[in-house]
């Protein structure tokens, strides 16, 4: 990911910085918390296949 | 891979009745007689899932819609049965309806919303739905239904959902023939939801980033879906996700979301 790929808050953040090396360091860890949270998030939707239970909350209304 | 008329097979071996004399003359209200599995504790898991739904476990709503499915269509072979995979679910529109200030500040309330957002099919006999779950929520479980659901041909719809199970049995070990696998449902049934839904996942986990936006996007098409929201503003850092989040339920399924995945 590039400077250019950045939401505007992230830019924001990016820009405030003062020096190449901050923000080299920015990008980098910004690209791999994205990249952790990607993989963590498709590691959540990838466990969906199907299976319904019924929850407290719903059986709580329906008495 | 498994063809379909051998899925049928399997499904009437394990399901079908000797004696098939009964007093019903309408099959809604012969299955609602029937005694269901439901599992009231925690989710199974994904690979747990897939050995179930291959083994045709009524513990799952797949096996019980395949059950569902061989005694309404031997028992009452004159009804029109198909099946439908839900795109809003009932539970989910009650609890995103009824939700309170203090409900979107308890996360177990916030996370069962997304449970009944998960992929649930179920089967349709002469226009009315049939789900187990209604019959555990209340004395009227024939006058319930999902809100909206994608409604498929009965055996077409039960034999995709079988062969994401039996994709995903592959997963780990062998991911390339998972892909083929679920290419090979998509291509029989283009019109499946889950199958689309696993590709989205499954190109994302190859840093196949444009497929899995692709097949995503393809997914919210006609589903309801928070986690495929957020899915999406990981994906494409557009923050028009995050705010369809915020808007179709609250600020708190954000960070919820935010902060579990």
């Amino acid at each position: 990911m590039t400077v250019e790929d950045l939401s505007p808050v992230m830019r924001q953040a990016y820009e405030s910085l003062s020096t190449v090396e901050q923000k080299e360091d920015f990008l980098e860890q910004y690209n791999a918390m994205r990249q952790q949270m990607t993989r963590s998030a498709i590691a959540q939707v990838i466990s969906r296949n199907l299976s319904h239970g019924i929850g407290k909350h719903v059986i709580a209304k329906g008495n | 891979m498994t063809e379909l008329i051998d899925f049928q097979r399997k499904a009437r071996e394990k399901f079908s009745l000797e004696n098939k004399a009964n007093s019903f003359t309408d099959p809604l209200l012969f299955l609602y007689s029937l005694d269901w599995d439901i599992s009231a504790g925690p989710q199974f898991s994904e690979d747990v899932l897939a050995i179930m739904n291959v083994n045709l476990d009524e513990r799952g709503c797949f096996g019980r819609a395949v059950k569902a499915a061989v005694l309404s269509t031997e028992l009452f072979p004159s009804s029109k049965i198909f099946s439908a995979e839900v795109c809003e679910d009932f539970f989910r529109a009650m609890l995103i309806n009824d939700a309170t200030a203090s409900n979107w500040r308890d996360p177990t309330y916030i996370a069962e919303i997304l449970q009944y957002e998960n992929p649930h099919q179920v089967i349709i006999c002469d226009g009315r739905q049939f789900d187990p779950l209604f019959k555990d929520l209340m004395g009227w479980p024939q006058e319930l239904k999902h809100p909206v659901v994608l409604i498929q041909d009965l055996w077409a719809g039960l034999h995709c959902s079988y062969l994401v199970s039996e994709a995903l049995l592959d997963k780990t070990n062998n991911p390339q023939a998972c892909i083929s696998q679920l290419y090979r449902a998509l291509s029989l049934y283009p019109s499946n939801i889950l199958v689309k839904e696993n590709l989205a996942a499954l190109h994302a986990s190859y840093n196949d980033f444009s497929k899995a936006t692709f097949f995503a996007r393809e997914v919210l098409k006609f589903r309801k879906d928070a986690k495929t929201l957020f899915f999406l503003w990981i994906l494409t850092n557009d923050e028009a996700y995050k705010r369809q989040i915020i808007a179709q339920y609250n600020p708190a399924m954000f960070n919820y979301l935010n902060s579990v995945l």
